[in-house]
């Protein structure tokens, strides 16, 4: 057939990390609209995993600020201390003894004097610092929360800081709560008041409004727009000065993540964000730095805009660096956000692997680290893949591909389909030399094995990474003194011919063509070219 | 929904009619009910009428039968006739209270209807249908109901089986979303509900219906987590899977286990644990090591019944998932695989009673499953891709255990030859299935060499066709596989005695020996010269040639073996490689045509009949190339049944019928009798031409025509003929290729004084055809026709003749497509005469010699050098097949003779290397203008192209001065 001019091979759109798929098979119905790239992300229906949500923290009353709850992974605190809707409180009956008790407590806070004042907020602050205190879900009441942050705003004499404290602790405690004691706390008007507390000249005072603030961040995005919308954001910024103790910093830094955790409003708080969360990122603090890149990773997950100012802001040379850190607290939301990175145009793609990530992946991908972090590793080796020529090249060049072909053998099952999507990706848009490395490598078997899988879009691309294969398998045989497409007997002889075939009763219509088509481009009849009907034969069809 | 009594009793009256043994009342009644068809309401009618319990059950049927295509054909709004929202909408409200209340066979149609319905309205157009599912479903659980529970399930699984093979978009999972949030729960309540009241000591009469009330639970399960992993579905994981594990070790009565019904839900639940193994191997691996046990109990569980089988299957596949994942190595002990393999695998490679029955009554239906990949499902298929996923982590060890049992099973055969023929087979399968094809690097888990002699040949050299004819079938089988491996001399040898299997009664064993030759003859080796040669030419298998083909036309007198494909290729591959005489081939051809004079009369094998022309083909090429005589003796033979299917206007036959007559003349001595002249008109008259099928075979024998009898066209007016044929067919994209071979022909030809009257005519419809279609594949074939008429006539004749269209004309053609389209021709042929035409251009016209057309003449140069470093790149054209849809619509229909095809000409035959032609005339006319183009080459020529010309100029000692 004469050939058509026609600009570049359709190559594979790149995929966000956590659950977004490509829609790579688009590109082949619709040639004309190009690469495609998911920018929202799809509906998820799995269950949260911990790095998909925010969790809040209690101050329980031992820890003070500075020793605050260690964190397992990000700023999330392990979900047990949070209770969650499925999993209620145990909730005992409050005796008559409790009630008269606390009756006391809810009069002392009503009272004019500090000292009853601060009596009452500590006791209420101590019920609610035990986990399962039959009394908290009967102190969290309207009338009680709406004193408590009346009592913020307290400065009538020296002790009014302590107040500050105390009441501020004790909502925190309520907003690391359900959701529902959160509104309570946020109807109460508490976040102009603790937004407010952040000009305190206390650190201790500032420290406690950070976290019951953070706390109310974490709960929504509704909740987040709420201390944004008072200023809470500029406030928050403003804390990172040279004067700092380092236990400020780190709550500073955690709330900022949650902060982030939604879209922000406007470029320019993305902006501002990003230039402390520059600075931070040299931290030598191992907490400051992985609440830093959890709070990266999650702006690069709002979309290519704000990939463009993570971008812009260059950070991502450190970001490749950080990827190699020893703490994996700290390599978890760096692979996050450079896997989103990953899934830009091609020339921040291009940034990546000039920071020399390749290599870091490697090494990721080698060694005994976390399953997740090698899943999102090999999720960005695959977006790579999905790039130009040359940056398909930098994958060869890197050694990279016979480690995907193990991987896709015999890693664990979600990381042989990321292993199998980056060998898609690669065949499909490789040049022909690159397809002939690729094919050296082992690739044909590894997308053979691929075909009895049942994702469709991981079929497709399968189908055209082996089509890309079974064309350039066209051009050998014109140079090939055996006059036959040698990929072809390669997909024969391992089985992949038969799975092909098996494919034709997949469900599907795109991938039922997509099949057709192989089966009848490259699977006639040997030593004749007619196009007869399909051709029965012992062992080549 | 109110229906006339009337209305209903018509419909009733033409479906009885409908059903009746008389054809014209049977007739009447369809015509009635087509036309009844656009009229309002007339789906409810159906409806209403499938569902009257009054009404005969045959009536109903019928009605709800018609029904359901109605819905078919019309439900979709893209559909030709769309029905009325009004209609659908009180379909919707209807359909499944009235599908509860039918009996079974009503309801299997209106399940359906209610699928085609809900495939193109649910969830978003019809939100009442599964809130009416769940609430029925709850009445009909409360009150034991379980045959309205099975028809509810079984209509909510239809709604979720797209969940399984769609594409993941963001549409499909809200759609998901939706059928979680309200099916889920109400799912897994029914599914514990009725798990508690299958105990294995349930009366089985009970048993049946909630078992398979759970089989459709159990489906749906499957398609609900097809996606991923929903959150419901994980928090209640160890509920789902204690009930599978718990079905799957349990017994339950007699019955229920022999009728399949039990493992039918084992075969679901089997295909649930693939996919969470696939899924999700993380939140599973706590389940695995519980149910990779009781699967492998299951299997160990000796029951045969066909149930049982299909279970097996699944059952393996899931064991072969496991064998592969990370979690091999459970199965990695030797005591585990030795088990695995002994236990497992090797009993399911014994052939079972129903392949041999199979073997001897459908002969077809056992090859396409015992070699032609179509047994995948298979239990020996799937035990033996169980034994290569082992391999994958414990080569070692399953080659040991392989190897054993290869040597128990025919030691067991020798022992018992007559009663332990099956051992021999099951180990012929064995090496067979496990041996990679020739080239393969992972190598042989068994030694094939010595098993082919010391088991094989045996077979092979075995006296008596008729004698175990399943062993004979599996030694030519393995013959045929590893045919690349057996030295020359080897295969020569057995050659009789596969001969001798061509007369075996059995038609598998005569299939498979026709089979054996013909891909023995294909095999190739690399030789010295450049493309492969045929391992067996001519002079070896020339001895042997009148045994095979006697052979061969007997097999065709055998029961069923009339329409044997596979013996028809292998004649139509002897007579393709082997030299005949002519006593042979007219004997040949004399057989083929009483052949064709049976299909004729009844064309019912489409891949026999292609066969049987190319074998036609065959001899008559092979044959009349040495001896030309003999196609007079053809000709007498083969023209009665040629011209019965152009008479009797067999449709199918028409473009072989074209293709043979075409090759008669081709190899016809001039001048052509009077029935080719007879036939010439017939091509000439545009009638003929009306069916797209026939047309390239048309164009073929219009071509031939032209060859063999250029004058005959300057007669009554049929070069007239002929061009009004060429611009019909290159008015329409899918024939305009052939159009321009028709135009090439005629003009390589004949000369331009013959031409010359029609010329303008020719310009104008190519040059108005360009106007609409600017594309490559109309301005490639349009270049190369220009290219050929400047090679022919000369670069003169071509500039004034477009420009007698319009003045400066050609200027146009040859700045806005010569110029940039040049240089993407593709095929050797092609880019030769472009190269050679636009060479002649440059060298020759006066209007490009002129200096004032230096740029155009600047960017031929261009455009040639760039066209010879393409030539070059092999693959150049890679990446590139937009086009390639709209020039295959023929070959639907169009089937092209390999033997009957002629090699492409090339009309340049005394031009050796274009570059030559090219570098040397470029010298030539520098030095007639010297240092006149340099310049110009400087000026226009593309600096790498500048240095590929340089190279070219040094490798031709040549020089531009």
């Amino acid at each position: 057939m004469p050939p058509s001019p026609s600009p570049s091979p359709p190559r594979p759109a790149r995929r966000t990390p956590e659950n977004a798929r490509k829609k790579a098979y688009k590109e082949q119905t619709d040639v004309t609209n190009g690469r495609r790239r998911r920018e929202a992300q799809l509906l998820q229906l799995r269950k949260s995993r911990r790095e998909d949500t925010l969790s809040k923290r209690r101050r329980d009353d031992a820890s003070s600020p500075s020793t605050e709850p260690e964190s397992d992974i990000g700023p999330a605190s392990p979900e047990s201390d949070r209770p969650s809707s499925s999993d209620p409180p145990p909730l005992a009956c409050a005796t008559d003894a409790d009630s008269n008790k606390l009756l006391g407590i809810i009069n002392g806070l009503k009272s004019e004097n500090i000292s009853l004042q601060l009596e009452a907020t500590i006791k209420i602050r101590k019920i609610l610092s035990v986990d399962g205190n039959s009394l908290a879900e009967e102190v969290i009441t309207a009338d009680v929360v709406a004193r408590l942050v009346e009592l913020l705003s307290s400065k009538k004499n020296l002790r009014g800081p302590q107040l500050q404290v105390e009441a501020a602790w004790a909502l925190t405690n309520i907003t690391a709560g359900t959701s529902e004691h959160t509104e309570v706390v946020t109807n109460a008007g508490a976040v102009p008041k603790l937004v407010k507390l952040l000009e305190s000249p206390r650190s201790n005072v500032r420290e406690q409004a950070m976290w019951a603030l953070g706390n109310i961040a974490a709960e929504s995005q509704r909740c987040r727009e709420l201390v944004i919308d008072h200023g809470g954001l500029g406030q928050l910024l403003s804390q990172f000065n040279e004067h700092a103790k380092v236990s400020n910093l780190r709550m500073a830094t955690w709330t900022l993540s949650n902060l982030c955790f939604g879209k922000l409003p406007s470029k320019s708080q993305t902006k501002a964000v990003l230039q402390i969360l520059q600075q931070l990122l040299n931290s030598i603090d191992e907490k400051i730095l992985s609440d830093t890149c959890w709070a990266v990773s999650y702006l690069c997950n709002h979309g290519t805009d704000e990939i463009q100012m993570v971008i812009e802001s260059q950070i991502c040379c450190r970001l490749v660096k950080l990827l190699m850190h020893s703490s994996p607290k700290v390599v978890t939301p760096v692979i996050l956000a450079l896997a989103n990175v990953s899934a830009a145009a091609d020339c921040q793609v291009q940034f990546l692997i000039d920071s020399g990530i390749l290599q870091c992946l490697l090494k990721l991908l080698t060694r005994n680290y976390q399953k997740c972090i090698r899943n999102q590793a090999c999720m960005t080796v695959s977006n790579i893949c999905a790039g130009t020529a040359a940056q398909i090249q930098a994958i060869i060049d890197a050694k990279m591909v016979p480690l995907l072909i193990q991987l896709s053998q015999h890693g664990e099952s979600d990381i042989k389909k990321e292993a199998i999507w980056a060998i898609a990706n690669a065949t499909s848009g490789g040049s022909p030399d690159q397809i002939r490395s690729l094919v050296g490598d082992g690739c044909i078997i590894a997308l053979c094995n691929a075909l009895v899988l049942s994702d469709a879009d991981l079929l497709y691309a399968c189908l055209n990474g082996l089509e890309s294969i079974l064309k350039v398998g066209e051009m050998e045989k014109m140079k090939d003194e055996a006059g036959t497409n040698p990929y072809a007997v390669i997909m024969e002889e391992c089985g992949g011919l038969d799975k092909l075939e098996n494919l034709q009763g997949f469900n599907n219509d795109a991938i039922f063509e997509k099949t057709i088509k192989l089966l009848e481009s490259y699977w006639v009849e040997e030593g004749s070219e007619y196009e007869a009907p399909k051709d029965p034969s012992p062992d080549d069809t | 929904m109110e229906v006339p009594q009337e209305t209903l009793d018509q419909l009733s009256t033409w479906f009885l009619q409908s059903l009746s043994l008389d054809a014209s009342l049977r007739r009447a009644a369809e015509s009635s009910l087509l036309s009844a068809a656009t009229s309002p309401g007339f789906p409810l009618a159906l409806l209403k009428l499938s569902s009257l319990p009054s009404v005969d059950l045959q009536i109903r049927l019928a009605s709800a039968l018609h029904f359901k295509n109605l819905l078919k054909s019309r439900w979709a709004p893209t559909s030709d006739n769309p029905l009325p929202d009004s209609d659908k909408t009180l379909i919707k409200s209807l359909l499944l209270p009235l599908l509860l209340q039918s009996p079974p066979l009503i309801q299997s149609q209106l399940s359906e209807a209610l699928a085609i319905a809900s495939s193109h309205d649910f969830p978003s157009s019809w939100p009442s249908l599964l809130p009416d599912i769940i609430s029925s479903l709850g009445t009909s659980l409360s009150s034991g109901d379980y045959t309205s529970v099975n028809s509810l399930l079984s209509a909510a699984n239809s709604l979720f089986l797209k969940f399984r093979h769609s594409f993941d978009t963001q549409a499909l999972r809200l759609d998901l979303k939706y059928c979680l949030n309200l099916f889920a729960k109400p799912l897994l309540e029914t599914f514990l509900n009725t798990s508690n009241l299958t105990t294995p000591v349930a009366d089985p009469s009970v048993l049946k219906p909630l078992l398979e009330c759970q089989r459709l639970c159990s489906e749906i399960f499957h398609s609900l987590n097809s996606i991923e992993l929903p959150e419901f579905f994980e928090d209640h994981m160890r509920e789902w899977m204690e009930k599978f594990r718990f079905y799957l070790t349990s017994t339950f009565a007699p019955q229920v286990e022999t009728d399949g019904t039990a493992d039918a839900l084992r075969a679901s639940i089997c295909e649930n644990l693939q996919l969470y193994m696939e899924k999700n191997e993380e939140e599973f691996k706590d389940y695995l090591e519980g149910f990779a046990t009781a699967v492998w109990g299951l299997l160990m569980n000796a029951a045969k019944s066909p149930s049982r089988d299909q279970l097996a299957v699944t059952a393996i596949k899931f064991l072969t998932t496991v064998s592969t994942s990370v979690h091999h190595a459970l199965f990695g002990s030797p005591e585990v695989l030795g088990q695995i393999c002994n236990s497992v695998v090797f009993p399911n490679l014994r052939l079972r009673d129903d392949d041999e029955e199979l073997f001897e009554n459908n002969y077809v239906e056992y090859i396409r499953r015992d070699s032609e990949g179509s047994d995948t499902d298979t239990l020996r298929r799937t035990a033996c891709e169980l034994l290569k996923g082992l391999a994958v982590n414990y080569r070692e060890q399953v080659m040991g255990l392989v190897s054993a049992q290869v040597q128990s099973m025919l030691a067991a055969f020798n022992a018992n030859p007559a009663q332990n023929w099956k051992e021999k087979d099951a180990a012929i399968y064995l090496v067979v299935a496990l041996s990679p094809k020739p080239g393969a690097t992972t190598g042989y888990l068994v030694d094939v060499e010595s098993f082919f002699t010391s088991v094989i040949l045996p077979e092979l050299q075995g006296q008596d066709p008729n004698a175990v004819p399943i062993l004979k079938a599996g030694a030519l089988k393995f013959f045929t596989v590893f045919r690349e491996q057996i030295p020359k001399q080897a295969a020569l040898s057995l050659l009789p005695g596969v001969i001798r299997f061509l007369g075996s009664e059995s038609n598998v064993v005569h299939s498979y020996a026709a089979t054996c030759i013909e891909k023995l003859l294909l095999v190739k080796d690399k030789g010295p010269m450049p493309g492969p040669t045929a391992r067996y030419g001519a002079a070896d298998v020339d001895p042997y040639v009148p045994q095979m083909l006697t052979g061969l036309f007997n097999a065709l007198e055998m029961p069923d073996s009339q329409e044997n494909p596979y013996v028809m290729k292998c004649i139509m591959r002897v007579l393709g490689v082997a030299n005949i005489s002519v006593e042979v081939a007219t004997g040949c051809i004399s057989k083929l045509a009483s052949v064709l004079a049976m299909v004729c009369e009844n064309p019912k094998h489409p891949l026999f009949n292609h066969y049987l022309f190319e074998a036609i083909a065959a001899v008559i090429r092979r044959a009349g190339e040495r001896d030309a005589s003999v196609i007079l003796i053809f000709e007498k033979t083969l023209f009665p049944e040629l011209e019965k299917i152009l008479v009797k206007d067999i449709s199918e036959f028409w473009s072989y019928a074209f293709q043979i007559f075409t090759l008669l003349i081709d190899l016809h001595a001039p001048p052509l009798s009077d029935g080719y002249m007879a036939l010439f008109q017939v091509i000439l008259d545009p009638s003929s031409w009306k069916r797209s099928g026939s047309v390239p075979a048309l164009v073929r024998l219009l071509q031939a025509y032209l060859r063999k009898m250029p004058n005959e066209l300057n007669r009554e007016g049929r070069l007239g003929q002929v061009l009004g044929i060429f611009s019909q067919l290159i008015s329409t994209p899918s024939t305009e290729e052939l159009g321009f071979f028709v135009l090439n022909t005629v003009v390589e030809n004949l000369s331009y004084e013959i031409i010359s009257p029609y010329i303008s005519n020719i310009w104008g419809a190519l040059f108005s055809r360009l106007q609409n279609r600017r594309v490559y594949k109309f301005i490639s074939p349009l270049l190369i026709f220009m290219s050929l008429f400047l090679i022919k006539y000369g670069a003169g004749v071509l500039v004034d003749s477009i420009n007698s269209i319009q003045q400066g004309l050609f200027l146009m053609i040859l700045q806005q497509f010569w110029i940039s389209f040049s240089t993407k021709i593709s095929g050797s042929v092609e880019q030769k005469l472009i190269t050679v035409a636009t060479t002649r251009l440059i060298c020759e016209s006066p209007l490009l010699l002129d200096p004032a057309a230096s740029e155009n003449w600047g960017k031929l140069v261009d455009s040639i050098v760039q066209l010879l470093t393409n030539s070059d790149q092999a693959g150049a054209d890679f990446e590139d097949d937009a086009d390639v849809p709209e020039s295959i619509e023929y070959t639907g229909s169009f089937a092209r003779l390999h033997n009957a095809g002629k090699k492409e000409d090339d009309p340049l035959k005394e031009i050796h290397d274009p570059k030559q032609f090219f570098v040397s005339s470029l010298s030539r006319i520098s030095s007639q203008f010297p240092g006149r183009f340099g310049p110009v080459i400087q000026q226009f020529v593309s600096p790498a192209n500048q240095t590929a010309l340089l190279q070219l100029c040094g490798a031709y000692n040549s020089a531009i001065v």
